[in-house]
């Protein structure tokens, strides 16, 4: 009687392989992607917390001041890159910020983390909000929108590097005039 | 060995499912992940949308709060401005109006394209209140209010915090924001500056009598009694240079060649103001200190009691003053006919006394009170006409005029000419207004004005009596005389006739010579107020609380006697008092508007002052100018401080909305330039300014100011007060640059108390509040309408400001004008809110909609 082995045929495993393989691609392509997310909602989240720098830093400020330069509305650029224009420096400039910083790796990183960023800063004034009939007065206002702009991949080999668009909106209010 | 398997078939089907079942675990465990990332960043945005909405419409409301705070007109500056316990309810919701905003509109558009954001509106979701931790500023210790009618005003100042809450709903979630500012509330004036018309705490210092007591042998410099006075105007002096050559230099400050200066008229309310003591703006001459010597001489000026014939029909007033001596005021009877003067006494030659008469205790008996005030008239009549000066004065005379050795007779008849014109110079400053020829003959009593400080009215009196068909007869200086030894008159004509004797209404037969002699001193002729010499100091003390003397100030209340008034008799309308004597008027202006850093050690310093009161605080002027408006608009609404210099030179004109009254602060220098409320009032000057007089037709500039329908109507509220805040006792300065100044106090108390004391020996006094003109020969066209503090006047320096008079300055109708709003001395003074510009409290939080706390 001759020994009968039992084992896996070829068929068996070349099935197996493939199946396997058919089933750990979206696996892969799922890891890749939560991966991939996660990196979007990290740049996400810096764009949300820019924006809000940048809102909380025209909202801070007198009214007059924002004022001022809503004239020559809207400001755009690169986040880290330094505004020749003095008038808006302080409002929208986060390189001083970050050259400030004593420890350079914190600084070396900060830079690589938002060295696709840009921003753009639209000011409205509205010298005629807020009308009052018994005093006939109006109020100033002055509609801001901060929109934070970044890629969703660093890789310039990336065929998904698209632009994000992050916007947020605010009223600042001036006083009551004639 | 060998593995074996099963011989049953499907295993390698098990494997797969099992496989394929982990793989659809770590899927769903992956997506869940992943759907929980992208939650989280759902949440994160929509919780950052929703807050700065909320921002924005916190931040429209608080826009439309503080526009309704500080009008008069709104309910909720109606609640705010309460004193505390009146206070209607800490929710003020209902005291507030919301006026949509475009601006928020669009953004809820923006937000909501299927309306997901929406604010909400109701109990709960908005509410304007006050916080549980409201309470009253309160005052130093040394300041409050004991009038009950007036209490209320103790709590009116007032801080809190104001806490708005607003709320909206977006994607199925309400969000609430809850904000809080800090408020305050305080008077838009000063208490108890805005009181005064005039405040200067440290004049004294720019007389300097006391030191002639104390070293006999300097010269006097009296820097107040410096206006020549003739034929009751205003006059070229024209003998100063003589009198430099004397040596007496009182007069070389106003000394520029051949000059002409008036006085300071600090008119009376204009007709149309209520006007009492307390409003019509009080007079401060400081200081109050009662120690001997700091004190203030003011000579009345010299009378023409009649008008003249050569003048003409405008000029309706002259410089005198002396009306504004009574009977009462030197120790006489009350009971003197005030109505019968005897404006022309024969005493000289030119002389005019402003007498007068009141009969005797005998029937038939007569006494003329001779009041005569310092005019270049004064200086020549004793050598000529009817009486000589040796009937009423002889060497005894110790009460003297100068406190150097000479007697008053001696200084009159012994020395030269030049040196009586002395006695030609009256007071630079007319503390009861005008004097109006055209009313006497129907006396009108002065302005009710309270006169603060030690101030004594100095004149002499020329006292004569006579009898039945007799020729008056001097009462003759004679302090040891008594009733009895008084020369009798004989009437030749009558020689069967029994001499007449004098017999005053206090004298009773059988009086003891000391009573007698008492008697008689309150009715000889005698310099009053007169300088004492050093003996008569010795043994008799400064004699300021004797008959001697006549305080300046009129005691209303006590029936127009005159009485010493100090911060003790201090009681605004608004009821503010001094408490302690120590904490006086002198002291005011260093306690008020001291600094914290200034003395943080000393525990007496009471921080209830303007420091707690501050709303507001500009870095430099640009920035102040940049909030207020100017120079269009000046709105104030509080207290603010500016850091640096402020330099208003370029004037505003400013209508009653375009102005809302308040405090500045000033660490610096301050330059005003006009503050005009409509058209230039001195264009429109033409010689009307007999509105001024109160018994003229009214000036329309002026009712256009009180008019409240007027659009630059200057209301209590629209007063703006400037003040140089004190820098250690260094020199600050308030310049007008501007001619015309309307509804304005000028605050420049910045001596501190050692310099107060010392600046006596100090040749230079300071230009503390000045007019930026120069020294010329034209006439300055000045109208002031408020109320000025300071330290020192340096008066000869104003006076020499206001321009050279002209052939028609006699009249005060080119006169500078300087009125007081008495508003100012409102029972209840305009409250101003202020919302501090940073919050205190930031509350955001989140729910599910529906759900319940």
């Amino acid at each position: 009687m001759g020994l009968k082995t039992r084992a896996f045929s070829m068929v068996e495993v070349m099935v197996a392989i493939v199946v396997f393989a058919l089933a750990i691609l979206p696996l892969v392509w799922l890891s890749s992607k939560q991966t991939k997310e996660a990196f979007h909602v990290g740049k996400h989240m810096m764009a949300g917390q820019l924006a809000a720098t940048f809102m909380d830093n025209i909202l801070h400020r007198d009214y007059d001041d924002v004022s001022n330069i809503a004239k020559k509305s809207p400001y755009e650029g690169d986040v880290l890159e330094n505004s020749s224009n003095s008038k808006i420096k302080d409002f929208f400039n986060l390189s001083e910020m970050v050259e400030g910083l004593e420890n350079e790796k914190a600084n070396e990183n900060i830079k690589i983390s938002f060295r696709n960023f840009r921003y753009k800063i639209t000011l409205k004034e509205n010298l005629k909000d807020s009308y009052n009939s018994d005093t006939k007065e109006y109020g100033k206002a002055i509609s801001i929108t901060v929109e934070v702009s970044y890629l969703v991949s660093d890789n310039k080999n990336d065929r998904d590097r698209t632009r994000q668009y992050l916007r947020i909106n605010a009223i600042k209010y001036g006083e009551m005039h004639k | 060995m060998l593995y074996k398997f099963s011989n049953k078939k499907g295993n390698i089907t098990l494997i797969l499912v099992g496989l394929i079942f982990v793989m659809m675990i770590m899927t769903m465990f992956l997506s869940r992940r992943l759907t929980s990332h992208t939650q989280l960043l759902t949440l994160g945005d929509y919780t950052q949308i929703s807050r700065y909405y909320l921002e924005s419409y916190a931040n429209h409301v608080m826009q439309q709060v503080r526009a309704q705070v500080n009008d008069p007109t709104s309910k909720l500056n109606e609640a705010m401005c309460q004193d505390i316990e009146s206070l209607p309810s800490r929710d003020l919701t209902d005291c507030f109006v919301y006026k949509e905003s475009d601006a928020l509109k669009e953004l809820e558009i923006v937000y909501g394209n299927n309306n997901k954001i929406k604010r909400l509106v109701g109990p709960g979701n908005f509410s304007i209140k006050l916080t549980n931790n409201t309470e009253a500023i309160g005052y130093p210790e040394w300041l409050t209010i004991e009038k009950e009618k007036t209490l209320d005003n103790l709590k009116k100042e007032k801080e809190g915090v104001l806490e708005v809450t607003c709320a909206c709903s977006f994607n199925k979630r309400k969000y609430t924001l809850v904000v809080q500012f800090p408020f305050t509330v305080v008077y838009r004036m000063t208490p108890v500056l805005k009181d005064f018309m005039l405040f200067a705490d440290n004049i004294y210092s720019e007389q300097r009598w006391e030191k002639q007591v104390k070293l006999s042998d300097d010269k006097s410099l009296d820097r107040l009694n410096i206006v020549a006075i003739e034929n009751g105007r205003a006059v070229l002096e024209d003998y100063a240079e003589s009198l430099k050559e004397d040596n007496d230099i009182n007069f070389n400050y106003i000394n520029r060649g051949k000059f002409r200066i008036r006085p300071w008229f600090l008119l009376q309310p204009p007709e149309g103001e209520a006007v009492d003591e307390k409003n019509s703006g009080m007079v401060y001459l400081g200081p109050t200190d009662r120690t001997f010597g700091k004190s203030i001489f003011y000579n009345l000026g010299g009378i023409a009691p009649k008008s003249d014939p050569d003048s003409s029909d405008t000029d309706l007033i002259d410089h005198s003053d002396v009306n504004i001596v009574t009977p009462e005021s030197v120790g006489l009877p009350q009971n003197f006919d005030i109505t019968n003067e005897t404006a022309d006494f024969p005493i000289g030659g030119g002389i005019k006394s402003y007498g007068r008469e009141t009969h005797l205790k005998s029937e038939g008996h007569h006494l003329n009170l001779g009041v005569i005030g310092f005019c270049k008239e004064f200086t020549t009549f004793f050598d000529v006409g009817i009486y000589k000066l040796s009937d009423f004065f002889n060497d005894d005379s110790d009460v003297l005029m100068k406190p150097d050795s000479e007697t008053f007779w001696g200084e009159i008849i012994k020395k030269s000419l030049d040196y009586r014109k002395y006695y030609g110079f009256s007071f630079g400053l007319k503390l009861f207004g005008v004097h109006y020829k055209t009313i006497l003959g129907n006396p009108v009593p002065p302005v009710k004005r309270q006169i603060f400080g030690n101030v004594f009215g100095r004149f002499i009196l020329f006292n004569m009596w006579s009898g039945p068909s007799s020729a008056f007869q001097a009462l003759k200086y004679n302090p040891n005389c008594t009733i009895d030894e008084v020369p009798p008159q004989e009437l030749n004509y009558l020689a069967d006739r029994d001499p007449i004797y004098f017999r005053p209404e206090e004298y009773e037969e059988g009086m003891s010579e000391q009573e007698q002699r008492e008697i008689y001193n309150k009715y000889m002729s005698k310099t009053m107020s007169g300088m004492v010499t050093k003996d008569h100091y010795k043994k008799n003390g400064d004699g300021r609380n004797q008959s001697l003397f006549m305080p300046i100030n009129y005691d209303y209340d006590g029936g127009w006697e005159h009485k010493i008034f100090d911060d003790s008799d201090f009681e605004a309308n608004d009821g503010f008092k001094f408490k302690g004597r120590d904490k006086g008027f002198d002291k005011f202006g260093e306690l008020w508007f001291a600094r914290k850093d200034d003395n943080p050690s000393d525990p007496t310093d009471d921080r209830s002052c303007i420091e707690k009161r501050i709303g507001r605080t500009f870095e430099d002027e640009d920035r102040f100018k940049e909030a207020v408006g100017y120079p269009e608009r000046f709105k104030i609404n509080g207290v603010v401080y500016v850091k640096g210099d402020l330099d208003l030179s370029k004037g505003m004109n400013l209508k009653a909305d375009d102005c809302s009254g308040g405090i500045v602060l000033v660490d610096g220098d301050i330059k005003v330039g006009n503050i005009l409320r409509g058209q230039d009032p001195i264009f429109d000057r033409n010689n009307k300014f007999e509105l001024f007089t109160g018994s003229g037709n009214g000036v329309e500039i002026y009712k256009g100011w009180v008019d409240s329908a007027s659009e630059y109507y200057i209301g209590a509220d629209k007063i703006l007060t400037f003040v140089c805040l004190p820098n250690g006792g260094k020199k600050r300065k308030i310049e007008i640059v501007g001619n015309t100044l309307l509804g304005v106090q000028l605050i420049n108390l910045t001596q501190d108390d050692s310099k107060k004391r010392s600046s006596w020996d100090r040749e230079e006094i300071e230009d503390q509040i000045c007019w930026n003109l120069p020294i010329d020969s034209k006439k300055k066209d000045i109208i002031f309408y408020g109320s000025i503090a300071c330290n020192q006047l340096n008066l000869p320096r104003r006076l020499l400001e206001f321009g050279e008079i002209t052939n028609s300055c006699d009249a005060v109708l080119n006169a500078p004008v300087f009125l007081y709003p008495s508003v100012m001395a409102s029972e209840t003074p305009p409250l101003a809110v202020q919302i501090m510009e940073d919050m205190r409290c930031y509350r955001l939080t989140a729910e599910k909609e529906g759900a319940t706390d």
